[in-house]
């Protein structure tokens, strides 16, 4: 069966092919797509739309307070992006630790986010950021948060004809800092067992001013840990509370068993982790 | 709908025709001809069909053989011999015996090609980093890693 | 030569990537074919159904089932249990039960999909673990193999001992991971004939296998073994099932067939290590010497037969260890699981005993109270010591060599106690390092070379090169470039005067398998006579040429010459000479005869195990996170005794790549089973391989202690190297948290498991 391969260079037209009905596939980078495809776990789609011309979903630009990253923006380009390490630093460490240098070459941070893998690398990050992300369609541009743009296993808030065409991400502040780490089964070329990310804010006088803290691997989405966040709020960072974050974060989280890993190492590790980023404030 | 394209591969203008959802990997090996690049699995986990795409290495296997447009520039393991740099890679292969089965061996040299072009004198970290893509059954990465440090002297 | 770095033959072309692998090649006509496989991991076949309506033009596929085998139906291997095609019951999630060839691949994906299995099930025994508790509990289980040795009274001997320590070590099924799939290809020749050409290690294997299933013989069907992308035993035993499912496609359609397994295909479906249990009870005297031990093992054969028995063997046999044992006493079964078969994967069942003992003496060490090397300097074979089969190992044993080379490269005296679970910690995570002394039996057990009776063949050619016959085939070891390095040294000629023939039954003699560390040894060792031989009638028909004295001829460096006079080169006296005589070639053979004072009972496991050891020690340093318990291994000192290095550079590789390959056994390679049976870990995303970041630096020290009977004194090294790793580094972790995990791989959530235990 062959199919139809769209690959417009303007965003518009490119709307007008996401309104028909069925809608096509949507192409980046293909990596989490074409492993599906080889294997026939998925059928080859028969219409496809690549979005490899389209040069503005490929910029990254400062809007002062946030940084707004265009959908086909690789791995790479958020690694090697001066910007993006400035504003977002977990968000550049996170892109630098997805598979190896021929994948961050190609995958992008739309992909990342619309494959909707609870164990993707960059959402993580971007949700302790409070990212938000843009959606185009023939009807207008829609921002959605992405802790709410995450809706359930693989599922998004995400209409048929909707295009994810940017990421906008809050700027990391003064008196703020981020963190990010993924336990995988190896350094390299490894989905996460556990993966997750911290911007921690403090207020005048040394004491949590608000935090982020978000972590896949550990549900059926990418999850915010908001009852340790708001036990944090307003604490001043001591090895007590440390501690007692850690034993509220490994609580909060409910993981499973896998092929990857175990779901009381994986809450351990939650915890281990929250504690670890307190502890180096 | 069947897609042509013109790149340059291996520095001569090859044109291409091919079904809208080929890989590149396939295109590579079958119309081609070039058959250095493997496909080791078919998912993007063991590097065998790396190539270099506009100067960048790229996974053949994961890359729509459509998303390269008109003038891409590729260069496979069967070009190497015609670049100074893929020339000194391979001695540096050949002496430190960097090459068993050999079915990693092309992808690895590309992916040496890559990093030389890009940073002259790694350290082995950055040589390790810049090779976590491509797996090796055979060397234990070893004597490819001192390869690629003779390479860069 | 012999010990020079002789640049591989074959590395140009594999680096300009001209070496043409099995899925490189194609044939006009040639189909594509597939393997229908069963649902179920047992059951009884109700009926095979070809789909209509499901997007395939039947008429343009071929289809075959068991009913279309001409000949016979199993394959033939140590047993002849294991069909080409089930027909009636089904052993195995996976199990081949039909075939589909069509034009294209995506053509036979979708013709191998639209055929429907119908089964009725039967409970299926899919588990070590179920294997395990049967046996424990003395429930009767199918056997596929069972092995009995030892000597003394161990009763006895332990309960002289001051110390006695029991436990029990699993190993899961590994994974060989070869980065080009299984393939092959079936290509019918002219006058009935057929080719079978692809990645497989023992041509010879393959040939009568498929020979018998066509109902044909050898002259009509031979096989022909390409280069191969790797193997390390997965190409041993598969490549026969495989070659038959294509020459069978071939017999039924008169066209070519290839069959290239997709890598998930391959991981689900071909054999692996077998996973195995291992339960020891060992007693020292408190002064360290070791008194007696009785180990019982269980391995997961899978469904059937395969190489089970002497895997096991190999495994009973080295499951004592490198150590001088009064009294030992090994009982090994391998069962039958409903999974698929378990086959060969370097190491050869020692892997898994190894790993158990190495282990349990380490901890015996310090139950006595004695540092690691120092308990294994005490008790390791010596010359004249008897092993548990009751071998007097009377050649040279390097086991002192290898453990004071690997102590001194290593400095693991004083790392051993400046790290360790009692020091002071710094920082966040905790170093330690293990080692591990170890042997391997080299070439096949017992009268195993007896039986094989190797035979080689070297030709001089008018050509004017020496072309060598055998069945040694090259997966990336080195084979082909070693063999000529021998034969290049004896004859006196530079090595590119001598090439290998491709390994074709049609055209070489059977040299036996390309297994069991044999190769540079055993093959090695027939070619330097032919050589000899070789050598000697060239310089006798050069004598009768140029009418000199044969006996004051000689042959170095490529030049014949008499006294200082230069008579000619090598190539151009060889094609006058042959010219001379009317003839294209002469060929000189060589068949292997087991030494005469080999004396092996297999029935109960008494005797000559080997013609000789080889000995190893493999020291790990560790780093353990301890937040998150995930563990690195920065550095690896690996000493082993080769008898000579034909090619260092060759030999250092198999050290370093059998090494790698032992750390991903202890660390992070493991398959599992699903509850229907299938393979759980099935690709390349989910079956763990370290990376660059994960292997470790390594540095390996080669010691010779020449083998009297090896080429140039030198003995098989191929599977040692996957011996040290994982008891080494298991037990660098227990030196450096206290704690010991029995089951590989050794995960940061079973360490993460057992510290909470000891809470």
């Amino acid at each position: 069966m062959k199919s139809a391969f769209l690959a417009p260079d303007r965003l518009d037209d490119a709307l007008t092919f996401m309104a028909e009905r069925p809608a096509p596939v949507v192409l980046a980078g293909g990596t989490d797509l074409w492993p599906l495809w080889t294997s026939g776990a998925v059928a080859r789609p028969e219409r496809v739309l690549s979005l490899h011309r389209l040069r503005e979903l490929r910029s990254i630009e400062d809007h002062g307070g946030a940084i707004r990253i265009g959908a086909i923006c690789t791995h790479t380009d958020l690694v090697r992006s001066e910007w993006v390490r400035q504003a977002c630093p977990a968000l550049a460490e996170a892109a630098a630790t997805i598979g190896a240098i021929q994948v961050q070459n190609r995958g992008t941070i739309g992909g990342n986010i619309i494959n909707a893998s609870p164990a993707a690398d960059l959402p993580p990050p971007l949700m302790a950021d409070d990212a938000e992300v843009e959606l185009a369609s023939t009807s207008g541009v829609r921002t959605v948060p992405l802790g709410g743009f995450f809706t359930g296993y693989r599922q998004l808030d995400r209409r048929d004809d909707e295009l994810l065409v940017a990421v906008r991400v809050p700027r990391l502040r003064d008196g703020a800092h981020e963190r990010f780490r993924k336990v995988g089964t190896r350094r390299a070329q490894a989905i996460s067992k556990v993966v997750g990310a911290c911007r921690i804010t403090a207020a005048a006088d040394g004491t949590v001013a608000s935090c982020g803290l978000a972590f896949g691997s550990v549900a059926p989405t990418t999850v915010r840990l908001p009852g340790v966040e708001e036990w944090l709020a307003g604490q001043a960072p001591s090895p007590a509370v440390a501690v007692e974050a850690e034993r509220r974060a490994a609580e909060e989280v409910a993981p499973i068993d896998d092929l990857r890993s175990s779901a009381e190492y994986r809450a351990y590790v939650v915890g281990r982790l929250v504690r670890m980023w307190i502890e180096e404030l | 709908m069947t897609v042509t394209r013109s790149w340059i591969v291996n520095g001569e203008r090859r044109t291409v025709r091919f079904d809208p959802l080929a890989r590149l990997l396939d295109v590579i090996r079958g119309q081609l001809g070039l058959c250095a690049a493997k496909e080791g699995c078919g998912e993007g986990e063991c590097g065998a069909c790396s190539v270099v795409l506009d100067g960048e290495l790229h996974l053949a296997c994961l890359t729509a053989a459509a998303q390269v447009d008109d003038g891409a520039v590729l260069l496979t393991a069967e070009g190497l011999e015609d670049l100074e740099l893929g020339r000194s890679l391979k001695a540096a292969f050949d002496r430190q015996g960097a090459v068993q089965c050999g079915y990693c061996t092309p992808a690895m040299l590309l992916g040496g090609y890559a990093l030389l072009s890009n940073t002259p004198s790694p350290d082995e970290e950055q040589i390790r980093a810049a090779l976590a893509g491509h797996l090796c059954r055979c060397t234990g990465y070893a004597t490819i890693v001192a390869a690629i440090r003779e390479a860069t002297s | 030569m012999i010990g020079a770095d002789q640049r591989r033959k074959d590395s140009q072309s594999k680096m300009a990537g001209t070496t043409r692998y099995t899925a490189d090649i194609s044939y006009e006509g040639m189909l594509h074919g597939a393997v229908v496989r069963a649902p179920l991991a047992r059951g009884r076949i109700r009926a095979i159904r070809r789909v209509e309506d499901a997007g395939v033009d039947w008429s343009r596929v071929v289809f075959a089932t068991a009913e279309d085998i001409p000949g016979k139906r199993h394959v033939q291997m140590i047993a002849a249990d294991m069909p080409f095609l089930a027909w009636d019951e089904v052993f195995y999630n996976g199990e081949p039960v039909a075939l589909v060839a069509a034009e294209s691949r995506e053509e036979a994906e979708t013709a191998r999909r639209a055929v429907v299995v119908e089964m009725e099930p039967l409970p299926a025994t899919l588990t070590l673990d179920e294997l395990v508790e049967r046996h424990r509990q003395g429930v009767e289980q199918h056997e596929l193999a069972r092995w009995h040795l030892g000597r003394g009274d161990v009763r006895a001997g332990l309960a002289a001992a001051d110390v006695v320590l029991e436990d029990s070590y699993t190993t899961p099924h590994q994974e060989q991971a070869y980065l080009e799939t299984n393939a092959v290809i079936a290509v019918p020749e002219a006058g009935g004939r057929m080719r079978v050409e692809g990645s497989m290690q023992c041509p010879y294997y393959v040939a009568p296998a498929v020979a018998g299933m066509l109902g044909t013989d050898l002259d009509h069907l031979h096989a022909r073994a390409l280069p191969m992308g790797g193997a390390f035993g997965g190409k041993e035993d598969f490549p026969s099932l495989l070659a038959g499912h294509a020459a069978l496609l071939a017999h039924v359609s008169g066209r070519p067939v290839r069959i290239v397994l997709d890598r998930a295909e391959d991981v689900a479906y071909t054999t692996k290590r077998h996973p195995s249990w291992t339960r020891i009870r060992a007693g020292a005297r408190s002064d360290g010497t070791l008194c007696a031990v009785d180990i019982d093992i269980v391995f997961d054969g899978g469904a059937y037969i395969t190489m089970s028995p002497v895997v096991l063997s190999r495994g009973a046999i080295h499951a004592p260890g490198a150590y001088s044992w009064p009294a030992a006493e090994v009982n090994a079964v391998a069962y039958r699981s409903n999974t698929p078969p378990n086959g060969a994967f370097r190491g050869f069942g020692v892997p898994q005993t190894l790993y158990a003992i190495e282990s349990h003496v380490d901890r015996l060490a310090r139950a006595c109270g004695m540092e690691p090397h120092a308990f294994r300097e005490k008790n390791r074979l010596r010359e004249g010591d008897l092993t548990a089969t009751g071998q007097r190992i009377d050649d040279t044993v390097a086991s002192r060599q290898v453990l004071e080379k690997a102590l001194e490269i290593s400095g693991f005296e004083e790392k051993h106690r400046a790290w360790g679970v009692f020091r002071p910690a710094g920082g966040r995570a905790k170093k330690g390092v293990g080692m591990a002394l170890y042997w391997h039996g080299a070439g096949f057990t017992g009268g195993g070379e007896a039986r094989i009776a190797a035979r080689v063949a070297l030709d001089l050619r008018d050509d004017g090169l020496a072309h060598i016959r055998v069945s040694s085939t090259e997966m990336g070891q080195g084979a082909h470039t070693v063999l000529p390095q021998i034969v290049a040294e004896t004859l006196g000629v530079p090595v590119d005067r001598v090439v290998v023939d491709p390994p074709d039954t049609a055209e070489v003699p059977d040299s036996g398998p390309t297994v069991a560390s044999r190769t540079t040894m055993i093959v090695g060792g027939e070619l330097e006579t032919c050589a000899r031989a070789a050598r000697d009638r060239l310089l006798e028909a050069v004598g009768r040429l140029t009418g000199r004295d044969a006996g004051a001829l000689a042959l170095e460096g490529g030049e014949i010459r008499d006294g200082d006079e230069v008579l000619g080169g090598f190539s151009d006296l060889l094609r006058r000479a042959l010219g001379e005589a009317g003839e294209p070639r002469w060929e000189l053979t060589s068949q292997h005869r087991l030494a005469p004072h080999i004396r092996w009972d297999e029935a109960t496991h008494t005797g000559d195990a080997y013609a000789t050891y080889a000995w190893g020690c493999t020291i790990a340093e560790v780093e353990v996170d301890l937040d998150l318990y995930e563990v690195r291994v920065p550095r690896i000192w690996v000493a082993v005794d080769v008898g000579r290095a034909v090619n260092p550079t060759l030999a250092r590789g198999q050290v370093e790549g059998g090494t790698l390959q032992a750390v991903g056994y202890a660390l992070c390679e493991e398959v599992g089973v699903r509850p229907d049976g299938a393979l759980l870990r099935d690709r390349f995303q989910t079956y763990i391989l370290p990376t660059t970041l994960d292997s470790p630096r390594m540095e390996v020290a080669l010691v010779e202690v020449p083998y009297g009977r090896g080429p140039g004194g030198a003995k098989g090294l191929g599977e040692m190297p996957m011996n040290g790793a994982a008891p080494a580094v298991a037990n660098a972790v227990e030196h450096a948290l206290g704690i010991r995990v029995c089951d590989l791989p050794i995960t940061p959530e079973k360490i993460f498991a057992a510290l909470e235990e000891r809470k």
